[in-house]
């Protein structure tokens, strides 16, 4: 989770910052909760100025994936009435979930409950082994369906050029000949079948490279 | 005791008064007190002046907008049967719109002001008028009250001089109200006589009093306007909308001369037919330019709305009773604060769409981001006859306009808004 600094309404900016630490103590305590770094963060908004409003999805999805976060808390310390409130906004990675919520002075960050309620717990860095797996896998099949489909070749070059290494005649070189030719079938056969397999493979790690399977 | 010693105790003594001095605290802002007195007079003085509609409205709504920011309201109008249903229980606390009855509340109020010095607070003064003016024989401005008037001499002898306040607005909506503060031309008459007369005058010259800040409905004679759509005095409206935060437009929580002057310029921008044509004379107090009218970081009786940055557009909020309490053309890029009662429902409504909101208890702060849209049923035109007020807030109002406002009109503008700490 990234938390934005947080806008003064009302108020100063120190006030402002005051409330933000606040809050950011309380999240840092909050179960399941990885909250980034401020220092991180503000590094990775550099250069952006400090606009960090979003007025719809395609904004938030933007910001999350320019922050690489799975949640975004923003929102501003507000001022009026002789007392400080939070007025705060997360949404989710796709920018779709955005939830709000208004936090009195008096309140505590118990609210925040109620604003971060069935966010999910980080992520586990997502394991590549069979990517990898699949990846070598489909490697293989095209290495030994190349070398068969060579040697294939090779049996119908030998036979259209009488090489076939059967001598005799009759029977005997038939059953021969009919052995190289059933070779060479099988081979080009099994060839086919590992280049079909090999681009099962391949497609499949590239789409496991690609898409995060839970 | 040797010298010594008496030099030594004197020491210690003289530090001991020293660290006492800087361990005291620093002395806090003084408490700052607010009180306002609101007439309106809907019936006039001669046949020949209309009876208005709404003056007693725009009372209403002043008070309903004041009273919960200041420690005594008086409200000086007889409410018609109409403005009485809409805000019931009003009528028991208002008071005829007499001279006698103008004068007694300003003798009060001042009592009370006077206590507030002497207790070392900051008592300001709100004094609002909604009705009928004119000019007399010598070219003075009058205020219509019932039965009676009010004229610019018992506006500085008996509202200005006297006061207690540290400061005092003057908001005055009403034909020729610009005649009610400022002096008439040259004198037709003997030099002597001139002198005495000059002297009154300049005795009865806002320069005299640089706590006063006034807003008025008209730079010249123009007369001013009612609105039937919403039931109110076109000025008068505005004026409470930017009063009631949609004018705050550095988001500091106050509200400034420059910021109300901007805001209702841009709300009359496009209006180009005359009929519907406002002019605004208004002036901050030239002790301290950037006084504020209203405070929304001291604690009230009000709640709030806060509209997010990314919503823009002409929108209103109105009551349950009808009541257009507050609207504006809000720029995007800007959060917007609107003061409101406490505890109500109300709806924000733009021409296409409106969003049900319930205002929390005093102070408390509703996020207008959260509200949830649904396409506008009512109709939102009023008659042919009112087709020139379709122009009024068609113009944003935030930074950018603000910006090029007070740079045409050379005035220092606000500061700059408070933004986020940067910083490690």
């Amino acid at each position: 989770m990234v938390l934005l600094p947080l806008e003064p309404l009302a108020t100063t900016t120190a006030a402002a910052r005051g409330r933000e630490d606040q809050l950011r103590a309380a999240l840092a305590r909050g179960k399941g909760i990885c909250l980034e770094e401020r220092s991180r963060t503000l590094a990775k908004l550099s250069g952006g100025g400090d606009a960090f409003r979003c007025s719809d999805r395609l904004c938030r999805a933007a910001l999350s994936e320019r922050l690489d976060a799975d949640w975004i808390l923003s929102g501003s310390v507000v001022g009026l009435g002789g007392r400080e409130q939070l007025s705060l906004v997360a949404w989710d990675r796709s920018g779709q979930q955005v939830r709000r919520l208004v936090l009195g002075a008096g309140e505590g960050t118990g609210g925040l409950v109620f604003l971060l309620e069935d966010v999910p717990a980080p992520r586990p860095p997502r394991s590549r082994l069979s990517t990898y797996l699949l990846a070598g896998a489909g490697l293989a099949a095209a290495a030994v369906g190349t070398g068969l489909g060579m040697s294939s070749s090779q049996r119908a070059r030998a036979i259209s050029e009488g090489r076939t290494g059967c001598a005799g005649g009759g029977t005997e070189y038939q059953q021969c000949f009919a052995g190289v030719v059933s070779a060479g079938r099988s081979e080009a056969t099994v060839a086919n079948g590992l280049f079909g397999a090999a681009v099962l493979l391949g497609g499949g790690a590239a789409v496991l490279l690609v898409v995060e399977i839970p | 005791m040797s010298l010594a010693m008496l030099a030594l105790g004197r020491f210690f003594l003289w530090s001991l008064a020293l660290g006492a001095t800087l361990c005291q605290p620093a002395l806090a802002a003084p408490e700052r007190v607010q009180y306002a007195l609101i007439v309106a007079n809907n019936s006039p003085e001669t046949p020949d002046l209309a009876t208005l509609k709404f003056a007693d409205d725009d009372a209403a709504r002043y008070y309903e907008l004041l009273a919960p920011q200041v420690r005594e309201a008086v409200l000086l109008a007889v409410l018609d049967e109409e403005t009485q249903k809409r805000h019931p229980g009003l009528a028991a606390l208002s008071r005829p719109p007499t001279r006698q009855e103008l004068l007694s509340a300003l003798d009060r109020l001042n009592g009370r002001m006077s206590e507030d010095r002497r207790a070392g607070r900051e008592p300001v003064f709100f004094f609002i008028f909604s009705g009928h003016g004119k000019r007399d024989q010598a070219g003075e401005g009058l205020l219509l009250l019932l039965g009676g008037s009010f004229s610019r001499a018992d506006l500085f002898e008996k509202v200005l001089a006297p006061s207690q306040a540290d400061f005092i607005h003057l908001v005055i909506d009403a034909c020729d109200s610009y005649y009610f503060v400022s002096s008439r031309g040259s004198l037709p008459v003997g030099q002597s006589y001139a002198e005495l007369v000059t002297r009154y005058l300049d005795e009865r010259s806002l320069a005299r009093y640089p706590n006063v800040g006034v807003v008025l409905s008209t730079a010249g004679s123009q007369e001013s306007h009612e609105w039937a759509a919403i039931s109110s005095g076109v000025f008068s409206h505005q004026i409470r909308s930017a009063l009631s935060g949609a004018a705050d437009v550095n988001m500091d929580g106050r509200v400034e001369y420059s910021e109300l002057r901007a805001f209702v310029a841009s709300a009359n921008a496009r209006v180009e037919d005359p009929r519907g044509k406002l002019h605004m004379f208004a002036l901050p107090p030239a002790r301290d330019r950037a006084a504020a009218i209203t405070d929304y970081r001291r604690p009230s009786g009000l709640a709030y709305l806060l509209l997010p940055a990314e919503l823009g557009g002409r929108h209103w909020v109105e009551d349950e009773r009808g009541v257009r309490v507050a609207e504006f053309h809000k720029e995007q890029g800007r959060h917007l604060v609107v003061a409101l009662l406490p505890g109500r429902t109300y709806w924000l409504r733009s021409l296409a769409r409106e969003a049900r909101f319930v205002t929390g208890a005093a102070g408390a702060v509703v996020d207008g981001g959260g509200a949830s849209w649904a396409e506008n049923g009512i109709a939102a035109r009023g008659s042919l006859d009112e087709a020139f007020r379709e122009a009024l807030f068609t113009t944003p109002f935030g930074p950018r306009f603000y910006a090029g406002y007070v740079s045409s009109t050379g005035e220092p503008p606000v500061a700059e808004p408070a933004r986020p700490d940067l910083s490690p």
